[in-house]
């Protein structure tokens, strides 16, 4: 499995630093005002900042689904089955592959934020650094859903159009009932409140780990 | 125990069937896998290496049974396919660092000797390598972790014959130790014929044979005679034969018994591509 | 010591390398004690599967000539020398009765035959 990482690390290095920059980029100017709501009232809007870093954040996950078309493509899938790699050593190193991205990504976006909250020179909310705990871990919780459903959607059907359109019937819903959660939670009640959307998405987390066996099955009987 | 057991493997397709192959590869050995494109030797060396799904039999490597559950005995073996699966990007140093990960002893010194010998450069891009040189490459990696048994899938197809030479001999240097096995399919008869010490012969997806490379080389002869010997030589046991226009063509596997029974036909010794077209294109009774 | 193959002929090329190592023996250029290389790699060395010489030594040691101990090698033995000895000398009263046999039947003569002998012997020296 560290080998299987180890190749992943060394192919999206490229990636890696371009979104890394773009990530920086983003996330300093949120912090710095320039999307913000109402700027002069300096009241982050949760919602927003969590939406933006979310969206960064599936778009890092998509990099997990290029290494694992690059690893078919190339061959190195049928190679790696010959190596003492077990079917399911694979998978598991793309869920932890994209925990490790999504981490890190998410970790740079929140001090991204931080940075540009305190560009602003003006002084910070007594609760900042709550504040950007919540994002961090809100951001992560709907990027973990998102990238292990469509991990395991990819595998088992593909990118093609097949593959495609069965990801966005899954995963669409998830990402809009996310959306319309996380639009809905405001700066005073950042509680989970049992509205419907909180609902869905909670039903969005629990599917996307039980897709996650589908994934395994799929390694485990794929031939070549 | 042998380096390599297949017992009574099976594995279906809609239009072929690998159906009940069984041979061994003892330990030291090196077992050539001979047959036409389509005869199921790509498929059985999938079977051995668990990369389909067999519908029966099983395979054992130096005794373990290998199967979805049994990485470590991998730890043991190097494959070399015709192409080199790794991504385009990758260069033959980054290789050697994800392989340290992958393998309990991978031997980066080793790995780099082989780098030499073979004149590749270690930050050469795989998309820029010759095919012989990603070939080349295959082998190191193969060859760099302390791997007892090799399974090769036509190693030397696309090589000229200088490094088809250093290659035998690379192959030999690993024989040299006496648990260490070979199990070698390919096209190339003539490197068979040199080096290895068993053949196995697949047909349509069954076992034609599997003797000692001696045997077919030395025992088995092929004659070229009329219809009157002809006659006489189809009733030999294990006859195999070809009528031509103006000429019978016979293989005779006790033929160096039957030399002086025979004396005035012409016996040659065949060659393994003159055994594999007689049986491929002959009849037997 | 040299040993010469080839894998045109007809005969086995185990079978040529027990000729050859038999020879060198009977001649004296291998003596008693000699040692010769390991199986694996004499098999190298002349680019031939293992097995092939394989069974070369195990009839040269079947035979008398070679002797093999786990852990110290393989060393010339002189044991077979005399049997061996005892079958060519067979191999030779063979060809020399064939010999005879064409000469009582078409009226060539003794002394002729010896003469022919003598210079065979002498051709090779």
């Amino acid at each position: 499995m560290k080998g299987l990482l180890k190749k992943d690390h060394i192919l999206l290095r490229d990636y890696f630093f371009l979104f890394v920059m773009l990530d920086i980029a983003i996330s300093v100017m949120i912090g710095g005002t320039l999307l913000l709501t109402q700027p002069e009232k300096a009241v982050m809007d949760v919602s927003r900042l969590a939406i933006i870093s979310y969206v960064l954040l599936t778009m890092v996950q998509s990099l997990v689904n290029q290494t694992f078309n690059d690893d078919e493509k190339s061959g190195f899938l049928a190679n790696a089955f010959t190596q003492p790699v077990a079917r399911g050593d694979y998978v598991k190193a793309k869920y932890i592959l994209a925990l490790q991205l999504t981490g890190v990504f998410a970790g740079i976006h929140t001090i991204g934020i931080f940075i540009g909250l305190v560009l602003r020179k003006e002084p910070l909310p007594s609760d900042a650094m709550m504040l950007l705990a919540e994002i961090f871990i809100i951001a992560l919780a709907g990027a973990t859903i998102i990238s292990f459903s469509s991990i395991s959607l990819f595998m088992k059907f593909g990118g093609g159009k097949k593959g495609i359109g069965i990801r966005l019937i899954v995963v669409a819903p998830m990402i809009i009932t996310y959306l319309i959660w996380a639009m809905n939670l405001s700066r005073d009640n950042i509680e989970l409140n049992i509205s419907l959307p909180a609902i869905v998405t909670l039903l969005s987390f629990g599917v996307s780990l039980l897709l996650v066996p589908m994934s395994f099955k799929w390694a485990e009987r794929r031939e070549f | 125990m042998d380096a390599l057991e297949i017992k009574n493997v099976t594995k279906k397709y809609t239009k072929f069937t690998l159906d009940n192959v069984s041979f061994s590869v003892p330990q030291g050995s090196i077992m050539g896998l001979i047959g036409e494109n389509g005869a199921g030797k790509s498929t059985l060396i999938k079977a051995v290496l668990d990369l389909v799904n067999k519908d029966g039999g099983e395979v054992d490597i130096y005794g373990k049974k290998h199967d979805r559950n049994s990485k470590e005995i991998r730890e043991d073996v190097g494959v070399v396919f015709d192409t080199l699966h790794y991504h385009e990007s990758l260069n033959p140093m980054q290789i050697s660092k994800i392989s340290a990960l992958t393998y309990k002893k991978w031997d980066e010194k080793a790995f780099s000797h082989y780098l030499e010998i073979f004149k590749l450069n270690e930050k050469s891009k795989i998309k820029t390598l010759s095919k012989g040189m990603k070939m080349k490459l295959g082998i190191a990696i193969a060859l760099s972790h302390d791997a007892k048994l090799l399974i090769l899938d036509e190693p030397t197809a696309g090589l000229d014959p200088v490094a088809r030479d250093d290659l035998l001999d690379i192959f030999l240097d690993f024989m040299q130790d006496e648990t260490h096995s070979i199990l070698i399919s390919s096209h190339i008869t003539t490197d068979l014929e040199k080096i290895a010490d068993y053949i196995t012969f697949i047909h349509e997806g069954k076992v034609l044979l599997s003797k000692s490379k001696d045997e077919l080389l030395y025992d088995y002869r092929i004659v070229r005679c009329g219809e009157s010997d002809f006659i006489e030589l189809k009733e030999e046991e294990g006859a195999v034969w070809r009528k031509h226009d103006y000429q019978y063509e016979v293989l005779l596997p006790t033929g160096k018994k039957l030399e002086s029974k025979y004396s005035s036909c012409e016996m040659e010794r065949p060659t393994i591509d003159e055994i594999m077209l007689m049986y491929i294109k002959g009849e037997r009774s | 010591m040299e040993i010469i193959i080839s894998s045109k002929t007809n005969q086995p090329i185990y079978e040529q390398i027990t000729s050859q190592i038999k020879a060198k023996v009977m001649s004296g250029e291998l003596k008693q004690g000699d040692p010769i290389p390991s199986m694996r790699s004499l098999a190298k060395s002349l680019h031939i599967s293992v097995i092939t010489v394989q069974r070369a030594y195990e009839d040269l040691q079947r035979d008398g000539f070679v002797e093999t101990t786990v852990g110290r090698g393989s060393f010339i033995s002189t044991g077979g020398t005399e049997f061996y000895q005892e079958e060519r000398q067979r191999q030779a009263e063979e060809h020399l009765m064939q010999a005879a046999d064409i000469a009582k039947s078409s009226g060539i003569t003794l002394a002729k035959l010896i003469e022919l002998l003598t210079m065979f012997f002498e051709e090779n020296e």
